[in-house]
C-alpha cells in the first residue's frame, strides 16, 4: 500500500467508525444530564397571548400535536428523570423537602414593601375584580380577591395549590395572603380602565369601589388578597402543550412529548386543578448568566381544589371536561337520563372557606378526572409518565401537605382539616393507582462487591403487596453498538440480588422483573451501569409503559 | 513507507480523530446543542395561526362578544314566518344604557325593522325604561276560524301590517319582583287576498285601525335566567287595554295569568317543569276582538303539534307539563304534553274540551340562554317539527 492510499484508508476507517459510534452509542459520558442544556439566547420572543376560545375548540376539535400517540417522553435523561429546565426543577425526591420549606415554597420576601399600593391596570372584564399594583418598592403585584359569601376560598386555594406545585417541581410565582385597605391603594396617573361596555379610559375612585363591590368584603371593610409576585423576566406567552415555540431555539422537544407536561395531569388531578390551561400559565423571557431564555411558570390556581374562582366549585368540574364525550352524551340521551353521572349522587362538604369536594375520596379515580380541556400533552400521557409524576408526590407526605394548607390561612379548622385530609386521600389515590400500573422498581445501585440493589416503589409505599420475588437479567452492553449480550438470569425473593460471574465489559445492563406480582411488573425495568474506578454508576434506565 | 512517512499517517489519524470527535457530538449536551443551534438557524414569529385569527374575528363580533357595532342577527320575524336573519346595530352606554336597532327578512318574506333606546338604570338598576320603535311587514299569517272545533282546511291567510311605538317603565322594588307598565300606539293595516271568511267571521281584517295598548304586569321570578333555567319559579299577571280610537268596533281588555314551576331532582339531573297559561279577553259593549289580537294556541311553545295560530278566540287556557333530563351541560332532552283550549266565553273552558299533544325534544342551550330547540310532536292532526330559539316557557 503506498502512503497515500494508507492515508486515505485511515481517514475514512476513522470518519466511518467515528459517525457510526456517534450515530448508535447510547451513553454519552455525560449522561445522565441533570440540567437541560439552554446554548442559545433567545433574542426576538415576542409576546403572544392565544385565545383562550380558539384553545378550547383546536383541543376539542383538531387535537393538535404528533399524531402518534403512545412514544415515550422525549425529554427524559437516561435515567428517565426530567432535567431541571424551563419547565421544571427536580425537587420532591431530589431534595430533601420538609412542612417548612413547602410552606415558603417559592417566596424569597414578605410581601410587599410596606406603604401604598398604586394600581398600574384593573382587571374589570371578568366576574372576580383583580388589580396589578406597584408597591413602594415599585414591584409589581398581582392582586386577586374572594368571591362575595367565599371569604378565603379562592384566595387560600390558589395558595395551598401553588405550594403543592412548586414542591412537585414547577416554577410557580411568590404568593402571599394580605388584607387590603380601601384607602391604602393610589391610582397611577396613566392608569386606565375598559368598564363592561364601555370604552377605555382614565381610572377614578368609583371604579375601585366598583370593583371592590363584587369581592368579598371584611366587617372592617378591609379585604382578604392574594399577592402574586410578578414573575422575573418579560411576558412572552402561555405555556403551549403541543409543538414547540418558534422563537426559542432552546426548544427542540415537542410540548407534547415532555415528562413533565405530560405528568402535569397527574398532579392538576391530584389538586383538582381543572383550569390546568395554557392561559394559566406564563413564560418570560429571562438573563441569567449572561445568557437569555424562556421560562415558563403555573400562575392561577384559584379555580383549584374546592375552588372554582367565582364560587364553589361545581360538582362535575373534574369529571367531565368542559364539552363531555359525544359518546357519553348519547348514551345520558337514550337513558332517559337515569345513567347518572357519579358527581351528582355523591355527597359533598362545602363551607365557604373551601368551597366544595367531595366529602370521600377514597373510591376517588384519579385516571378518570377531567380537566375543562384536556391538551396534547395530557393525550400523549403513559403509564411510565403517570408514575414518575407519583413518584413525585409520593415525596411529599401528610405534614407537607398539611403546612401546605396552613399557608392559605382559612380561618376555619374544621374546613382546614377536611382540606389537608382530602389532598392526602387524594394523594393515596394516585399512588393506589399509578404506582403499581408499571414495573415498580426505582433507585437501582450496584455495589463494587456485585450486589444489586433497588426498591419496590408501590410496596414502598404500601399500595401493593410484596412480589414473591425478583428476576434480573445481566447482559455485558457494547456501547458503540447499542447491542446486550445475555450472560445469566438469576433469582432473588428481595432486593438486593447478586451479580453472577461477568465477563470484562465497560457497561452492564440488567433487566429486571418481577416474579408473582402483577402483570404489568413482568415487563422489566433495564438498568444500565457503568463501570468507574469505584464501582458501577448508574447511567439508563428505562422502564415499559 | 519509511518512518517519517509512517510518524505522518499517525498523526494524520490522531488529528482527524480530533477533529471528528469535534464534529460528532461527544456529550449529551452537544448533541441537545448541535439540534438548538440548528434551529437556531430557522426560528419564526411566535403568534397565533390562521385559523386562530379567524376565530378570534368571530368571536369578536358583537354578537358574541355582546360588545358595540355592527352584528348578524338570527330568529323570528313573526310567529309563523319560520326563520328569519338580518343585521343589528347596537350601541352601548353609560349606565346600562343602549341604543340597538335590527332588521330582518323570514323564509316568506316577511320583514321587520325595529330600534330600541334603553335608558340609563335609575336608583342602582331599580328602575329602567325603554322606548322602541318597530315596522312589520308578515305575510301569510294562519287563521282558521274561532273556536276549538275550527277546520284545518278552513285556512285563511293574510298579511299584517302593524307599526308600533311604544315605552316601557320596569321597577324592580324587590329582589325577583317585577312591575311593568307599557303604553303602545299602534296603526295596524291587514289584508287579504281571497277571503275564506266573511267579515262577520274575522273581525278586523282587511281594516285599518289604530290601537292604544295600556299594560300593567306584575311578576316574581325566581329563575337563575330567564331564557335557560333548571330551578326556579316564574309567575305573572298582566293587564291591558286595548282601545281602537279610528271609531271601529275593538276595543277590548285582557287579563293574562302566567304559572311556570320547574322542580330539579338529583341535583338537576332531571327537571319536572310544569306551565299554566290563561288568557280571558273582554270586548267593550258592542265590541269585538279583532283576529289578529285574539289569544291563540297552536306554535312551538303552546300546542307544539298544531300549526302556528291554529286555534284562536276570546279565551284560552293552556297546561303543559315537561320531564326533562340533561345528558350534558349543554343539552337537555324533554318529553312533554301539551293540552289546551280557546273558547268564546269562559264558561266553555273545560278540560275535556282540551286538544292534547304529547312529543320529544332537544334543546342546545348555555348556561343562561336556549341557543336551538328541536321537537317532534304528535296530535290529532299528525305529526309536527318544531325548530325554535328559545325555551319553550
Amino acid at each position: 500500500m503506498n502512503f497515500r492510499r494508507a492515508l486515505l484508508v485511515a481517514f475514512a476507517i476513522t470518519v466511518c467508525s467515528l459517525s457510526l459510534g456517534a450515530q448508535t452509542r447510547r451513553f454519552f459520558p455525560d449522561d445522565p444530564i441533570w440540567r437541560e442544556p439552554i446554548t442559545q439566547n433567545v433574542k426576538n420572543a415576542v409576546r403572544y397571548e392565544p385565545d383562550l376560545a380558539y384553545q378550547t375548540i383546536e383541543n376539542l376539535f383538531w387535537r393538535p400535536g404528533d399524531k402518534v400517540v403512545g412514544q415515550r417522553a422525549k425529554n427524559v435523561n437516561t435515567v428517565d428523570e426530567v432535567p431541571d429546565g424551563p419547565y421544571f426543577v427536580n425537587r420532591a425526591g431530589r431534595m430533601r423537602l420538609t412542612p417548612a420549606i413547602v410552606a415558603r415554597a417559592a417566596n424569597t420576601s414578605n410581601g410587599p414593601a410596606p406603604g401604598k399600593w398604586t394600581i398600574v391596570s384593573a382587571k374589570s372584564d371578568g366576574i372576580t375584580p383583580g388589580f396589578t399594583i406597584r408597591d413602594s418598592a415599585n414591584q409589581l403585584w398581582f392582586i386577586k380577591f374572594d368571591p362575595p359569601g367565599w371569604r378565603a376560598m379562592a384566595t387560600g386555594s390558589e395558595i395551598v395549590a401553588a405550594k403543592l406545585f412548586w414542591a412537585a417541581g414547577y416554577h410557580t410565582a411568590e404568593y402571599h395572603i394580605a388584607q387590603l385597605v380601601p384607602s391604602n391603594l393610589a391610582i397611577g396617573k396613566d392608569t386606565r380602565i375598559t368598564p363592561p361596555g364601555e370604552m377605555a379610559r382614565p381610572m377614578n375612585q368609583s371604579d375601585i369601589m366598583w370593583l371592590l363591590g363584587r369581592a368579598d368584603r371584611d366587617p372592617d371593610g378591609s379585604y382578604r388578597v392574594i399577592l402574586s409576585k410578578a414573575a422575573p423576566g418579560r411576558p412572552v406567552g402561555r405555556i403551549k402543550f403541543h409543538g414547540t415555540r418558534a422563537d426559542d431555539p432552546n426548544d427542540v422537544v415537542p410540548h407534547e412529548h415532555r415528562r413533565e407536561l405530560r405528568g402535569y395531569f397527574v398532579f392538576a388531578a391530584w389538586l383538582n386543578h381543572v383550569d390546568a390551561k395554557g392561559i394559566n400559565s406564563l413564560s418570560t423571557l429571562v438573563t441569567e448568566n449572561g445568557r437569555s431564555f424562556i421560562r415558563h411558570y403555573l400562575l392561577d390556581f384559584g379555580s383549584a381544589l374546592g375552588s372554582a374562582a367565582i364560587g364553589p366549585r361545581e360538582g362535575w368540574e373534574g369529571y367531565e371536561a368542559l364539552v363531555e364525550e359525544p359518546s357519553e352524551i348519547g348514551k345520558r340521551a337514550l337513558s332517559l337520563g337515569f345513567d347518572i353521572p357519579v358527581w351528582r349522587t355523591q355527597d359533598y362538604f362545602e363551607s365557604p372557606a373551601i368551597g366544595r369536594l367531595p366529602r370521600d375520596h377514597s373510591k376517588w379515580h384519579p385516571e378518570e378526572w377531567w380537566p375543562h380541556i384536556t391538551n396534547a400533552a395530557f393525550r400523549h400521557m403513559r403509564p411510565d409518565d403517570t408514575f414518575w409524576a407519583a413518584t413525585k408526590i409520593a415525596e411529599i407526605d401528610d405534614e407537607m401537605i398539611r403546612a401546605a394548607v396552613a399557608e392559605g390561612k382559612f380561618g376555619d379548622k374544621s374546613s382546614e382539616e377536611f382540606l389537608a385530609k382530602a389532598i392526602s386521600d387524594r394523594r393515596l389515590r394516585i399512588l393506589q393507582t399509578f404506582l403499581p400500573k408499571v414495573n415498580p422498581i426505582v433507585d437501582p445501585e450496584l455495589d463494587p462487591n456485585g450486589h444489586l440493589s433497588f426498591r419496590n416503589a408501590a410496596v414502598d409505599e404500601a399500595v401493593a403487596d410484596r412480589a414473591a420475588g425478583y428476576r434480573a437479567l445481566w447482559y455485558t452492553f457494547d456501547n458503540a453498538t447499542n447491542r446486550a449480550t445475555l450472560v445469566a438470569t438469576t433469582e432473588e425473593t428481595q432486593s438486593p440480588m447478586v451479580m453472577p460471574l461477568m465477563p470484562a465489559s465497560e457497561y452492564i445492563q440488567v433487566d429486571i422483573s418481577a416474579v408473582g406480582g402483577p402483570e404489568s411488573w413482568t415487563r422489566p425495568v433495564s438498568a444500565y451501569f457503568r463501570r468507574n474506578a469505584e464501582g458501577w454508576t448508574l447511567v439508563g434506565f428505562e422502564r415499559q409503559p | 513507507m519509511d518512518a517519517r512517512r509512517v510518524k505522518t499517517l499517525l498523526v494524520s489519524i490522531v488529528a482527524l480523530l480530533m477533529a471528528s470527535t469535534a464534529v460528532a457530538q461527544s456529550t449529551r449536551v452537544d448533541t441537545i446543542a448541535e439540534q438548538q443551534a440548528e434551529k437556531a438557524k430557522e426560528l419564526g414569529p411566535e403568534g397565533p395561526s390562521d385559523a386562530e385569527m379567524i376565530i378570534r374575528r368571530v368571536l369578536l363580533s358583537p354578537l358574541l362578544s355582546g360588545g358595540d357595532g355592527v352584528y348578524p342577527w338570527f330568529g323570528s320575524v313573526y310567529g309563523g314566518s319560520g326563520m328569519g336573519v338580518g343585521v343589528g346595530f347596537l350601541k352601548r352606554l353609560e349606565k346600562a344604557s343602549y341604543f340597538n336597532v335590527q332588521t330582518g327578512i323570514s323564509m316568506n318574506s316577511s320583514m321587520v325593522v325595529r330600534g330600541t333606546f334603553a335608558a340609563p338604570e335609575l336608583w342602582r338598576g331599580m328602575l329602567q325604561m325603554d322606548a322602541n320603535i318597530q315596522w312589520l311587514d308578515a305575510h301569510d299569517v294562519s287563521f282558521y276560524g274561532f273556536g276549538q272545533g275550527s277546520s284545518k282546511d278552513a285556512r285563511d291567510s293574510y298579511d299584517f301590517n302593524p307599526f308600533e311605538l311604544s315605552t316601557n317603565v320596569s321597577l324592580k322594588p324587590l329582589r325577583h319582583v317585577f312591575l311593568t307598565g307599557t303604553y303602545a300606539y299602534t296603526p295596524i293595516d291587514t289584508h287579504r287576498e281571497t277571503p275564506v271568511f266573511g267579515p262577520a267571521d274575522s273581525p278586523g281584517l282587511d281594516e285599518k285601525l289604530t290601537f292604544h295598548v295600556t299594560r300593567a304586569a306584575v311578576a316574581y321570578d325566581w329563575r337563575p335566567a330567564p331564557g335557560y333555567s333548571t330551578r326556579g319559579g316564574y309567575y305573572r299577571a298582566a293587564f291591558e287595554r286595548n282601545f281602537e280610537s279610528s271609531g271601529r268596533p275593538y276595543s277590548f281588555n285582557l287579563q293574562e295569568y302566567e304559572v311556570v314551576q320547574q322542580l330539579p331532582l338529583v341535583r338537576e339531573q332531571f327537571v319536572l317543569a310544569g306551565r299554566a297559561l290563561l288568557t280571558l279577553t273582554d270586548a267593550d259593549q258592542g265590541h269585538d276582538v279583532p283576529v289578529m289580537l285574539a289569544p291563540f294556541l297552536g306554535s312551538g311553545s303552546t300546542l307544539r303539534a298544531f300549526g302556528n295560530r291554529r286555534f284562536a278566540d276570546r279565551n284560552r287556557v293552556l297546561v303543559t307539563g315537561e320531564y326533562r333530563w340533561r345528558p350534558s351541560r349543554y343539552l337537555d332532552m324533554a318529553v312533554f304534553m301539551d293540552a289546551g283550549q280557546v273558547a268564546a266565553e269562559r264558561y266553555q273552558l273545560e278540560m275535556k274540551q282540551f286538544d292534547v299533544d304529547w312529543g320529544i325534544g332537544a334543546r342546545f342551550h348555555g348556561p343562561a340562554f336556549n341557543a336551538l330547540r328541536l321537537e317532534l310532536s304528535h296530535g290529532r292532526e299528525g305529526f309536527r317539527l318544531t325548530f325554535a330559539g328559545s325555551q319553550p316557557f
